[in-house]
């Protein structure tokens, strides 16, 4: 297989995993309205914790030390990477949920983040450090024994099958009366409140939902690439799948996709094989940041609902037991 | 002038009335600022009850109390004979005590049909499993209650708005569909603060009408109103509030002659 071809089918199956990531944040943020700043922490903790399953002993591997390596099969580490995540979001929605209102659990997010970031880079006998895991055996790979390039594709396959799967799962709570509820505690929480809606429980709910996305995105990453360090995943990737979402058209899973591909695939993976311009390796990335702010910012000024925006709920056609009432009609057109 | 009014905050006992709210010596201060200063009243059940009293008087904070919205500092609030002092506002309303918003809040980036989608409580479909598990039977719910709401909206003049976002109706519409978006959730008591502000004379009399209709299905109704001929055509007991606390209580007739609230609100003449 050439060069080329090789290259976009791990686009592609970048570009697949990335769309789990971003249907995540899209229950969190689009459709039920949370902040949650710290989302990337999500996926790194899914992708450390199918890692350090996935592995051997640490013993067993010269130079890093980690905790469990259990050399689980696939795909028991990714269960347990969006299960260990979820548990980890409800956590951190339990403190920034139950009391805060959105502008300040936002903050609240950010210092989890940032705390998070600190304790794994530091604290190396969790997972190594700032050096992060590597050598994170390839699902499967033995047991198949596919040539390499047969293996690429079939972990495109695998990839697909599971953004299938999530974007199911998505479109199904989205037009659920669950996502209905989701979206009546972004429009105005208190009404939703007032209704008798136990507010609080649907937020923990999407934030669990969400960061079990992140986590098995997180932990379809590690296996992809076979290794995650913090320079992965920090802060600044939330904000490029935040990014990706207002630009495609937040609460729109088709929208989001489309968010997915313009920003972190073309913008971040694919600008990373451009000719270098001679003695300045900085420009690249620095024109990359530059454009992906400035497309942000013309959506939001000219198209806030973004390119695809959400679509209008869909009900079946009841007809009205009695003829429409033309009177009240008229008398409100009066008014 | 005329002294005969009695002006009981609270039902007589030999009254055969039942009570389904009652607010209790109730004490609410924002800082040091007492809003509600010993409060009580009594809701009749079935009735449509009015509470008027000037701006500032502490009516919409006396709303918020009773929907749980404010904490309680003082004194107890019971509904249906069960305290519901310190409940979350979630709690109070599954009880079917339900509150609209002095100022109308619509779910905006909603249509007007998802709006009245919302409230209704119980739906199956509001449980991930039963939404993966029983499609057909949230489904069939969901239909039932799609058919529900286009009758309502139809009720209330809102059908043709059905596919329209929220945010875009008139001022008038919103209060409608604040209203028609309240009753979905099938309240045993309602509290409206101010349905008919902004609302022009022919709707507002439409809304009279409603609430009626409503009293007629076995609703109560304790509702703000500044205006007095609504109150005089629909509300069989009025409660007057004046500086926190209830001033008077009686038919709009009685109050009409009562001294104290002619001073407070009504203007002196
Ligand atoms: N959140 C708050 N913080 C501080 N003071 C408040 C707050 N809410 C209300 N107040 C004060 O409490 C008093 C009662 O307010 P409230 O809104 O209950 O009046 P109201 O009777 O509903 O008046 P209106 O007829 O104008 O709606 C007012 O003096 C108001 O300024
Ligand atoms: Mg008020």
């Amino acid at each position: 297989m050439d060069r080329t071809l090789l290259y976009l089918i791990s686009l592609a199956t970048i570009f697949f995993i990335y769309n789990i990531l971003s249907w995540g944040l899209n229950i969190q943020f689009g459709m039920t309205g949370i902040l949650n700043f710290a989302y990337i922490i999500f996926m790194a903790i899914g992708a450390y914790i199918a890692g350090s399953f996935a592995l051997p002993k640490a013993t067993e591997i010269a130079g890093q030390t980690y905790v469990f390596g259990f050399s689980l099969p696939f795909p028991i580490p990714l269960i347990m990477g969006g299960i260990v995540a979820s548990a980890f979001g409800l956590l951190v929605g339990f403190v920034a949920l139950k009391r805060l209102r959105s502008d300040y659990m936002a903050i609240a997010t950010v210092s989890v983040a940032a705390i998070t970031y600190d304790f794994i880079g530091n604290y190396t006998p969790l997972f190594n450090g700032w050096d992060g895991l590597a050598g994170v055996p390839a699902p499967l790979q033995t047991a198949l024994g596919l040539s390499y390039s047969n293996y690429q594709l079939f972990f495109l396959a695998v990839c697909f099958a599971f953004m299938v799967f999530f974007f199911f799962l998505t479109q199904r709570i989205n037009h659920s009366p669950f996502g209905r509820t989701l979206r009546s505690i972004r429009e105005d929480i208190d009404v939703s409140e007032a209704f008798g809606k136990d507010t609080f429980r649907y937020r923990m709910i999407a934030m669990a939902i969400g960061c079990f996305y992140a986590g098995v995105g997180g932990a379809l990453l590690i296996e992809y690439i076979s290794a995650l360090n913090p320079g992965g995943w920090t802060t600044g990737e939330t904000f490029v799948l935040f990014a990706a979402l207002i630009i495609g058209g937040s609460g729109n899973n088709w929208g989001v996709a489309f968010g997915t591909l313009l920003v972190p695939i073309v913008f971040q993976e694919a600008t990373r094989y451009l000719p270098q311009f001679p003695n300045s390796d900085y420009i690249i990335p620095a024109l990359r940041n530059i454009i992906v702010g400035s497309l942000l910012i013309i959506t939001l000024w000219f198209r806030p609902q973004g390119i695809f925006p959400e679509r209008k709920a869909e009900f079946p056609s009841v007809p009205l037991a009695e003829p429409e009432n033309k009177q009240e009609e008229a008398d409100v057109a009066l008014g | 002038m005329s002294h005969s009014v009695e002006t009981p905050t609270s039902a007589p006992p030999h009254s055969a009335v039942a009570t389904i709210l009652r607010v209790d010596h109730v004490t609410h201060a924002f800082g040091g600022y007492v809003a509600i200063n010993d409060c009580s009243l009594d809701v009749h059940t079935g009735k449509i009850t009015a509470l008027i009293g000037p701006n500032g008087a502490g009516k919409s904070t006396l709303i918020n109390l009773i929907a749980g919205f404010y904490p309680i500092q003082q004194g107890s609030i019971t509904f249906n004979g069960q305290s519901i002092g310190g409940l979350p506002p979630y709690r109070i309303a599954q009880q079917g005590l339900i509150r609209t918003f002095q100022i109308s809040r619509d779910y905006g980036a909603m249509t007007v049909l998802e709006n009245l989608m919302v409230p209704p409580r119980n739906q199956l479909g509001e449980n991930l499993v039963n939404v993966i598990f029983q499609p057909r039977k949230v489904a069939q719910q969901e239909k039932e209650l799609v058919g529900k709401a286009l009758e309502m909206l139809n009720t209330f003049g809102l059908y043709e708005k059905r596919e329209e976002y929220a945010r875009n109706l008139s001022g008038g519409q919103k209060r409608l569909l604040e209203m028609s978006r309240a009753l979905m959730s099938d309240p045993t008591l309602l509290l409206l603060d101010e349905p008919m502000a902004g609302v022009n004379p022919a709707l507002a009399q439409r809304l009279a009408q409603h609430i009626l209709d409503l009293r007629g299905k076995g609703l109560t109704v304790l509702m703000v109103e500044h205006n007095l001929g609504i109150v005089d055509q629909i509300c069989e007991e009025v409660i007057v509030m004046a500086n926190g606390t209830t001033l008077a209580r009686g038919t709009m007739e009685e109050i009409r002659a009562h001294p104290e609230v002619i001073t407070a609100y009504l203007g002196g003449a």
